[in-house]
């Protein structure tokens, strides 16, 4: 009895049970443990007044008989969403197809676009703004031509530089060659002189000689 | 007299777009729809708006109904997916099941009640009727689903599985758990009833 008490049935198990449609070896068990288990005992009181109730629940009827009023209204419903439904089908089934469309566009617009790119490019590269085609390509335009004068300034600057600092070594070579040229210079008189002191000196050696042999 | 099935009616409504043959099923299943759809949104307006949808869809989508499964079954199906998509708005919307802490006269099942009294019932069953029914409007749906199909409409635990794409013993156990729900709500309210009664 009490291992009865302390194992309740499943949940799932009592409906079939209240229905009357339970297994008789299952039937039976539960009628057991009805008896000695007061809890459920009350808790299956409680279900079956709730069924009593729900199944005496009486609805309030529709306000008015749909049957014959139904109809015409769905009628026209229907009738209105399969005229639209064919004239979307009709619509969809004459139209080109979408990718065909597409391709096409596409094509087109990129043989427009390279076309006015190409001129737009050659207007700008050949410094006239102006014969560009619209603002943004004029834009664009404006902005290479001044690239490109900005980089002439550039190489003006740069070719300056070069040539002043090969002014700038011309200038030191050409001290160094002369400062170099007088030392030579100086270095030859010196020995000229010394080669002139020495030529005298040998002069002087032999008239010696030949008055005193 | 030979009486056509709904799945020979709706065989004519498939093959033949046969208005009399779907006018024969709405007026043969316009009142269980009804009633389903009040049950589980607790509101006749609603009710009659989801049954109309409910028809509209079974005409619209006829050829998608396989001749080889019941007709009726599809019905439900349709009507209870129409219900739950209207509960989720209604979710959304902030609206909620009905509550003992709610006491304002704009709920839906008090509403349904207010507006749609049985002025020939006694006083006491009109009282212990819409105690049940604002009881159903609290329960989840999956427990007022099976409680609408089990005691409202009457369908075998086999019909309900069906409908509802579960198995048998998934049934039992989702009414006895609404059932143990809706006795708990139900029972202090009765008993208090029957105490403050003459």
């Amino acid at each position: 009895m009490q291992k009865d008490f302390m194992n309740h049935p499943k949940q799932e198990e009592w409906l079939p049970y209240l229905d009357g449609e339970a297994a008789p070896e299952t039937a039976k068990r539960l009628a057991a443990h009805l008896k000695s288990c007061p809890d459920c005992a009350a808790e299956i009181a409680g279900w079956q007044r709730s069924i009593q109730k729900l199944q005496r629940l009486e609805w309030p009827r529709q306000r008015h008989a749909v049957g014959s009023q139904f109809w015409p209204m769905l009628k026209w419903g229907i009738a209105a969403a399969i005229v639209v439904g064919i004239g979307f089908t009709l619509g969809r089934a004459s139209a080109p197809k979408a990718g065909e469309i597409k391709a096409e566009v596409m094509a087109q617009v990129r043989g427009e676009l390279r076309h006015e790119m190409n001129s737009d490019l050659l207007a700008a590269l050949a410094g006239d703004p102006q014969s560009v085609t619209d603002t943004f390509q004029r834009q664009i335009a404006q902005e290479l031509r001044q690239v490109s004068v900005k980089e002439r300034e550039e190489d003006r600057r740069a070719l300056a530089g070069i040539l002043n600092q090969l002014q700038q070594k011309e200038t030191t070579d050409y001290l160094s060659l002369r400062k170099d040229l007088e030392n030579l210079a100086s270095t030859a008189d010196d020995r000229l002189q010394q080669t002139r002191w020495q030529l005298s000196q040998m002069a002087a050696n032999s008239e010696f000689m030949n008055e005193n042999p | 007299m030979f009486s056509v099935t709904d799945e020979q009616a709706m065989w004519n409504v498939q093959m033949k777009d046969d208005h009399q043959a779907f006018a024969r099923l709405v007026e043969r299943w316009e009142e269980p729809i009804f009633r389903l759809c009040a049950r589980m949104m607790g509101d006749t307006h609603q009710a009659e708006d989801l049954k109309q949808e409910t028809f509209a869809r079974v005409y619209l989508h006829r050829k998608e109904f396989r001749l080889e499964s019941k007709f009726s079954t599809w019905l439900w199906r349709i009507a209870l997916n129409l219900c739950y998509g209207e509960l989720r708005k209604r979710k959304r919307h902030g609206e909620c099941p009905l509550d003992d802490s709610q006491s304002d006269d704009t709920h839906p099942v008090r509403e349904f009640a207010a507006l749609e009294p049985s002025p020939d019932r006694q006083a006491v069953v009109q009282e212990e009727n819409e105690i049940v029914r604002q009881a159903m409007g609290r329960l989840p749906e999956t427990g007022r689903t099976v409680l609408a199909l089990r005691y409202g409409e009457g369908l075998k635990l086999r019909e309900i599985a069906e409908i509802l794409e579960i198995s048998e013993t998934t049934v039992c156990y989702r009414i006895g758990v609404a059932l143990a729900q809706i006795t708990r709500i139900l029972e202090p309210r009765l008993t208090e009833r029957k105490g403050a009664g003459p």
